[in-house]
């Protein structure tokens, strides 16, 4: 299981690199998630997250091109592999599963 | 652009810390955050984001890999490690005597900081501490001058009336008075010190069972010390058990673990102005102790100045009255009695100029490890000469030589701190048991710290040296067998290093030599009053029945004489007097002076050489003096056997011989002017009895008999005059042994260090004598040819040493009551004994040497 699990944070780092499309690199994705949840993300903590993306094979990245303001480094560029991709269906499947067999009545706010 | 640019210091941080194929990416992300942060944030937040970034970039898949690669496969410090520890394992020997030697020496300082480290936390226990302070009397009569930790008796009243600041005196007496005990069966005598109401106040120790206020609600309570108490009491039943006269009240924390004081028993009895005339004398400043606590906001040098004032005013009463010395009573902090080196400080393990000579003892002892270890460390970097070369040839860095070195000394060094710290772990807890004094056992971290830095440098400048050089030296240099003879090379410092260092070892060897005379000296003299046969009493009474007694015990069969004399020698202190001349009454004199009955001609005959003819008749008193005495009182007019004598009332008395191997009250040190006064009266407070040697304990039983008889409620309790005189001097014994056990710990440092020499100059040249042996050399030619340089170094060594040792000998040694000439026959007899333990050493190893087969050391070649 602990192969394929897909944590919370690796969970919005996945889908924020298919919302970008073919732009997610590194501080591309920084900036999507923290305007998209109102959360500072540390870069190192966005490295980590994709290291592990990476090693259960979810993600794959290759280099861009470089630029000026990166003072001649090159971005580098991931997309969401097919496993990825598989695993964040898994993913909405279950919360949806989870979502429907919820009664209805334990979702009312208690008043008061 | 400059805006644009990331703070410099960070990057290279990053840079540092950051796995080279994450680098690229990462860094250009920053790089590209930075720059927009600084057009909507500005430079200085976008910095600060920078900063804050590259901090939280310092976790596992980021830095993992690459620091752990640096360290793991940092072949460079692995390989540095596993050839230290090649070379160290393959010179075992070196290393051995390295580590061992060094050790010895750095955990002998750590007892020598320890003591005095232990000394100075003596008295911080006591609450205002601060305001504490103890009243020294500094007593000066012309040629005589010393400082008391005591003073008089009368002082408490005038203190007491002349300084108000004072919020608390208190005051101990001690120093003579003793009581008998039966104590589990057997009789025991105990010194009792009388304290007032104040001491225990001033100096409030920890009261364990019982109170304080009990000495002085009853006269017969006393205070015992939880020493005692352990030894001879249980804890469960002793209060109110009866000790002696006395009943136990209290017990309270033993003195001397926690401060300058050092007694037993204590009771409230104190002497004061209405003590008899002796006691309360301005003459007798040995008894009492006073300590003043001032109040809060007094200032201590008010207090000194009304103590000055009181001083002039004591000193105008007794102007006139006898031949008082001249007083002055000096305010000592309580922090610094501990280590005073007033006279008659009690308990203090080391006083100032103990401290002195230890940091001296200690300053030498590690000068000759310093100078061992980097000798041995040189030693056997010279023999890896080629190996260096080598590791040159294969393109070796100079720092990577360097640490080399330095890592193998470095890793000596810190064994051999272990090692000594586990020496002083060992030892401590025995040392601390049978020293009577306070010595801390545990090592604070500020001591640790010094020896760890200490040892850290040792090793550091023992690697760096041969480190330096061959990194410096080129490879043809090194490969060379002849060595230039301009340059100080490392050869060169060596040999100047084994020079010194064997004068230092010589110098020692010498003064401990001369020390040793001096002592057995001291040890083994003759007085007056010895003899096996002599057994000495104290009588209770002053009256006739002393006399009747007298008189009874010359009758016994057994006893050959019966003399009065007092006090008696060794047992107390030979009271100080002022003496005038008869024929000068400008020059006034001291000297210690005992009196003694005309029988006590008999009991000395041997010892007296009379200045005239012996007296047939004696109608007068006379004295019997000193050498000192002798010198001091012959001026230009007149010898002192010329002149008469005063102990300060118009009485004059003639001096008609010297008595040999007469000292004072000390027997060790100080030799002061003495005299016996022979006198015709005959009432014995106290004597001394000459017996028959063949009816020796028949004698003593007859004695006792007729003791008890006439002092029926008294104990007997002979005293044996050779006895008093070993305890008289057994403070002169102890300190002695721990000079000496500190001189042989350099000497055995020191040999260690020859063994570790002459075992390099027997390997070095192993291949010379294989040579030399198969030309047809004998192992005397070869030991000869090894010992030629040694030679040389001992004749410079004595050069040094001895005058060396002559002027520190005259200059720091104190004079002696039995003064020991130096001759040349004492720095011969040292520098022979020297020469030959460092030329057996070095046969030794050379004849092992010379006696292995000469192929197997000629094989390599």
């Amino acid at each position: 299981m602990k192969g394929t699990y897909l944590g919370e944070f690796q969970e919005v780092v996945l889908l924020t690199i298919l919302v970008l499309e073919g732009n997610a690199y590194g501080v591309s994705i920084q900036e999507e998630i923290e305007n998209r949840t109102s959360r500072s993300v540390s870069r190192g903590a966005l490295h980590t997250a994709l290291t592990r993306l990476d090693e259960k094979g979810f993600i794959s990245s290759e280099y861009g091109g470089a630029t000026a303001e990166r003072g001649g480094r090159r971005k580098r560029f991931y997309q969401v592999t097919n496993l990825g991709k598989s695993a964040l269906e898994e993913a909405k499947a279950l919360r949806e599963d989870l979502w429907s067999s919820v009664p209805k009545v334990a979702l009312q706010k208690v008043q008061g | 652009m400059e805006n644009n640019q990331t703070p410099r210091f960070w990057t290279r941080i990053f840079k540092w810390l950051c796995h080279d194929s994450l680098f690229e990416e990462l860094q250009g992300d920053l790089e590209e955050s930075f720059v927009k942060n600084t057009h909507t944030k500005g430079p200085r937040k976008a910095k600060a984001i920078y900063r804050k970034e590259v901090l939280k970039m310092v976790r596992g898949s980021i830095i993992d890999t690459k620091l752990s690669s640096r360290l793991i496969n940092c072949a460079f410090v692995t390989h540095c490690f596993r050839s230290s520890y090649r070379s160290l394992m393959k010179q075992w020997a070196y290393s051995l005597l390295n580590i061992v030697g060094f050790a010895a020496a750095l955990s002998i300082c750590l007892f020598c900081v320890n003591a005095i480290y232990s000394n100075k936390q003596l008295d911080q226990k006591f609450s205002d501490k601060e305001r504490i302070y103890r009243v020294n009397t500094h007593a000066t009569l012309r040629s005589y001058s010393g400082t008391w930790a005591t003073s008089q008796i009368p002082l408490y009243e005038k203190i007491k009336e002349a300084i108000p600041e004072a919020d608390k005196i208190a005051i101990i007496q001690g120093g003579a008075w003793a009581f008998d005990a039966f104590i589990k069966g057997t009789k025991q005598r105990f010194q009792l010190n009388s304290v007032n109401q104040d001491f225990l106040k001033v100096l409030d120790y920890d009261i364990i069972l019982g109170s304080a206020e009990s000495i002085h609600e009853n006269p017969a309570n006393v205070i015992i010390t939880e020493r005692l108490m352990d030894k001879y009491f249980d804890k469960e039943t002793v209060i109110g058990s009866s000790f002696g006269p006395y009943i136990v009240s209290g017990v309270m924390e033993t003195p001397n673990k926690v401060s300058h004081l050092d007694f037993d028993v204590l009771n409230g009895n104190v002497k004061d102005k209405n003590a008899s005339l002796f006691y309360s004398s301005w003459a007798v400043y040995q008894r009492q102790q006073l300590y003043i606590k001032s109040f809060e906001n007094a200032e201590p040098l008010i207090i000194q100045n009304k103590l000055n004032l009181l001083s002039e005013q004591i000193n105008k009463e007794l102007d006139g009255k006898g031949n008082m010395p001249d007083f002055q009573y000096i305010l000592e902090p309580l922090n610094e009695v501990a280590s005073s080196s007033a006279s008659n400080n009690q308990g203090a393990l080391l006083h100032a100029t103990g401290q002195k000579s230890v940091i001296w003892l200690m300053l030498i002892l590690l000068g000759i490890c310093t100078f061992n270890y980097t000798n041995l460390a040189m030693s056997s970097a010279l023999t890896r000469t080629k190996e260096v070369a080598v590791r040159k040839v294969m393109g070796s860095k100079k720092t990577s030589l360097i640490l080399q070195f330095l890592t193998e000394t470095i890793l000596l060094s810190t064994i051999a701190f272990g090692l000594g710290l586990l020496f002083f772990k060992l030892l401590a807890p025995e040392f601390s048991s049978f020293s009577s004094f306070y010595f801390q056992t545990d090592l604070g971290f500020e001591q640790l710290g010094v020896f760890f830095l200490f040892s850290l440098s040792m090793g550091l400048i023992s690697g760096l040296i041969p480190g330096l050089t061959f990194s410096n030296i080129s490879v043809l240099q090194l490969f060379k067998t002849t060595k230039s003879k301009s340059r100080l090379s490392l050869g060169h410092l060596k040999k100047l290093m084994v020079i010194f260092q064997m004068s230092v070892s010589l110098f020692v060897f010498i003064f401990g030599y001369i020390l040793i005379k001096q002592s057995q000296l001291i040890t083994g003299q003759k007085t007056p009053f010895s003899g096996e046969n002599l057994i000495a009493d104290e009588l209770p009474r002053y009256d006739s029945t002393n006399v009747v007694f007298k008189n009874e015990v010359a009758r016994i069969s057994g006893v050959k004489l019966v003399s009065r004399v007092e006090p008696l020698p060794f047992v107390h202190q030979m009271p100080l007097w002022g003496v005038k001349k008869q024929h000068s009454q400008e020059d006034h004199f001291s000297a210690e002076v005992t009196s003694a009955d005309t029988s006590f001609l008999r009991l000395v005959s041997s010892s007296i050489k009379w200045y005239g003819a012996p007296p047939k008749e004696i109608k007068e008193p006379f004295f019997l003096v000193n050498e000192v005495f002798a010198k001091e009182f012959s001026d230009s007019l007149m010898h002192v056997s010329e002149g008469k004598y005063s102990l300060g009332a118009e009485v004059y008395y003639p001096v008609l011989g010297r008595l040999e191997n007469l000292h004072g009250s000390d027997q060790a040190l100080d030799p002061n002017p003495a005299a016996i006064l022979i006198e015709i009266s005959d009432e014995p407070s106290s004597f001394i009895v000459q017996l028959e040697e063949s009816s020796f304990h028949e004698s003593i039983k007859s004695i006792e008999s007729l003791y008890h008889q006439q002092f029926p409620k008294e104990a007997f309790q002979p005293l044996f005059l050779d006895d008093m005189l070993d305890q008289s001097l057994s403070e002169f014994s102890s300190v002695i042994k721990a000079i000496l056990f500190i001189f042989s710990a350099v000497i055995v440092i020191t040999i260690m260090g020859q063994i570790g020499m002459s075992m390099y100059l027997a390997k070095s040249r192993q291949k010379e004598i294989g040579i030399r042996k198969v030309l047809g050399t004998n192992v005397q030619q070869i030991i000869n040819l090894i010992l030629k340089s040694t030679y040389l170094q001992l004749v410079v060594a004595t050069v040094l040493a001895c005058p060396i040792a002559f002027w520190v000998y005259n200059q720091a040694v104190p004079s002696f009551t039995v003064q020991l000439t130096i001759e040349w026959q004492h720095f011969a007899t040292a520098v022979v004994t020297f020469a030959l333990l460092i030329a057996s050493l070095i046969i030794i190893q050379t004849w092992s040497t010379s006696n292995s087969e000469p192929v197997d050391s000629l094989r390599n070649e």
